[in-house]
């Protein structure tokens, strides 16, 4: 069910490098139980934008606002960096596409999924150890496994570790780039099954970037398409796939497979 | 008009333009009326092109409108699908407006069942419920049991068709939109639908189909509606001289 709080908000987001505009005066809002697909070719801006809402990028103009808790809607850029970091990393997980940029190679996939438990002041061995076990059954991975570095884990394995690292600290907010990214299409169809099933299970704020159609399709309430930095159409994402309105939409959905 | 109308469409319009086919101009229809109540079952008549599926997209707001009002009663109000945000949207169509196409679209690695269990479970449906559910529909339509843990993408037409209509009768939708629901099944299986939507009728729920088969439209129609009646004119411009 989707609720009526707003959980992130962007005003006129606007993005710079140097003189070239990565992302133009984007606004849009998230609420629980919504997962929004930001979609569009490489370039378009769309990664920017995601790192800009995920508060490592500050924006050249406008505003990101997210729903702290106990504190409500406040600009994610004026808060102190201790607190922004602390709403990182105890309110929001993060899907990358490369695995290997969202785990830490060197220690257990166990110590993967607690890690963010023990960042949010989880100080008890038994209990996180069971929230590791549970995980990797809900990633459909062997618990017996817990002690092997992500590096012993197949790609398809290791995106399943980072999903459950994602999400066990139980954030409200989760941002994904491309989460299926550099995967088999049979291992993708397992992924995108287990994501469909934890964002309702787990009522999360979603925003995933991707642009694969079909992706986006399956897991996405709404979609945002995005060609040189701005934002040429939203809706609900079957509006957007079966009766697209603009010129490039109209491009993108007859060019995909 | 009457008060207790659950569907009520007036002045839509619909038009696609097609942006990378030199903007071409496909005008489909304007000024459309029509009123559904608890009950009946409107049946779309008209030439194949006249733009029956795309009245019915329309109405699920799966096809976005040029102009007009869609209103249909949502939780005892009257809701506007044209200008409502999104969420509404989404919600209307999980508590009040089902629409059963010609084809399923088959989620990978979904099981059958699961697949009809889904908007019960989406309505707060408890698990059990929703599953005790789900097998008497496909048992009612004749899915072989050994079927039900498995995803249909291997399934035959008529087997995902049916599995397709478990899916848009579990619940009870007040108004539902069927697209050639007997499309890929035999007569016995046929019968079972026609079935179906007449227990909907006396239930309340009031229907906007499409069926080919002579047959299955005249024991389901309480009212045939001409689409053509309200074809939109061909731009000049568009007009061979």
């Amino acid at each position: 069910m989707i609720g009526d709080k707003i959980l992130l908000e962007a005003r006129g987001v606007t993005v710079r490098y140097g003189k070239t505009v990565a992302c133009d005066d984007v606004s849009l809002d998230l609420r629980a139980g919504e997962v929004l697909g930001i979609v569009g070719e490489s370039g378009s801006g769309k990664t920017s934008l995601l790192t800009s809402l995920s508060g490592r990028l500050r924006p050249a103009a406008g505003e990101v606002l997210f729903d702290v808790r106990g504190q409500g809607l406040a600009d994610v850029y004026a808060l102190s960096e201790p607190e922004r970091r602390r709403v990182r990393r105890e309110e929001w997980g993060f899907v990358h596409q490369n695995p290997r940029d969202g785990l830490r190679l060197r220690i257990s996939a166990g110590g993967n999924i607690v890690e963010p438990l023990l960042m949010c002041g989880e100080r008890r061995y038994e209990p996180m150890r069971g929230t590791a076990v549970q995980w990797l059954e809900r990633v459909e991975l062997d618990p017996a496994r817990i002690d092997q570095r992500p590096s012993q884990f197949s790609g398809g394995m290791q995106q399943r570790v980072q999903i459950a690292r994602a999400l066990a600290h139980q954030p409200r907010l989760v941002l994904m780039d491309e989460p299926t990214g550099g995967l088999d299409v049979s291992v993708q169809a397992r992924l995108l099954d287990l994501l469909r099933g934890l964002v309702r299970e787990l009522d999360l704020a979603v925003m995933v970037v991707t642009h694969d159609l079909a992706v986006a399709r399956l897991l996405a309430d709404r979609l945002m398409v995005m060609k040189d930095g701005r934002v040429v159409e939203t809706g609900l994402t079957d509006q957007v796939l079966d009766d697209p309105q603009d010129a490039y939409t109209q491009l993108l959905v007859s060019a995909a497979m | 008009m009457s008060d207790k109308a659950s569907l009520r469409v007036t002045g839509l319009a619909k038009t696609f333009t097609l942006h990378n086919q030199d903007s071409a101009i496909i005008p489909v229809f304007e000024a459309l009326e029509l009123e559904v109540s608890p009950g009946e079952c409107v049946v779309l008549a008209g030439r194949s092109g006249a733009g029956k599926s795309t009245l019915m997209r329309s109405i699920y707001s799966n096809y976005r409108v040029s102009g007009g009002q869609l209103l249909v009663r949502h939780r005892g109000a009257m809701v506007d699908l044209v200008t409502a945000s999104p969420q509404q949207v989404i919600d209307v169509r999980r508590a009040t407006l089902g629409h059963v196409g010609q084809f399923l679209r088959v989620i990978p690695r979904v099981p059958a069942i699961e697949i009809v269990m889904e908007p019960l479970l989406a309505n707060g449906w408890s698990r059990d419920n929703a599953r005790r559910r789900a097998q008497e529909l496909l048992t009612r339509l004749n899915l072989p049991e050994r079927l039900w843990a498995l995803p249909p993408a291997t399934f035959s037409g008529g087997e995902q068709q049916r599995v397709n209509i478990a899916r848009g009768f579990a619940q009870h939708f007040p108004i539902l939109l069927l697209d050639e629901p007997t499309a890929s099944l035999d007569p016995a299986n046929r019968d079972i639908v026609v079935g179906l939507i007449h227990e909907a009728l006396a239930d309340g729920v009031a229907i906007v189909g499409i069926f080919h088969d002579v047959d299955v439209r005249e024991r389901v129609a309480t009212r045939d509606f001409v689409i053509s009646d309200f074809a939109a004119k061909v731009p000049e411009e568009s007009v061979p001289a």
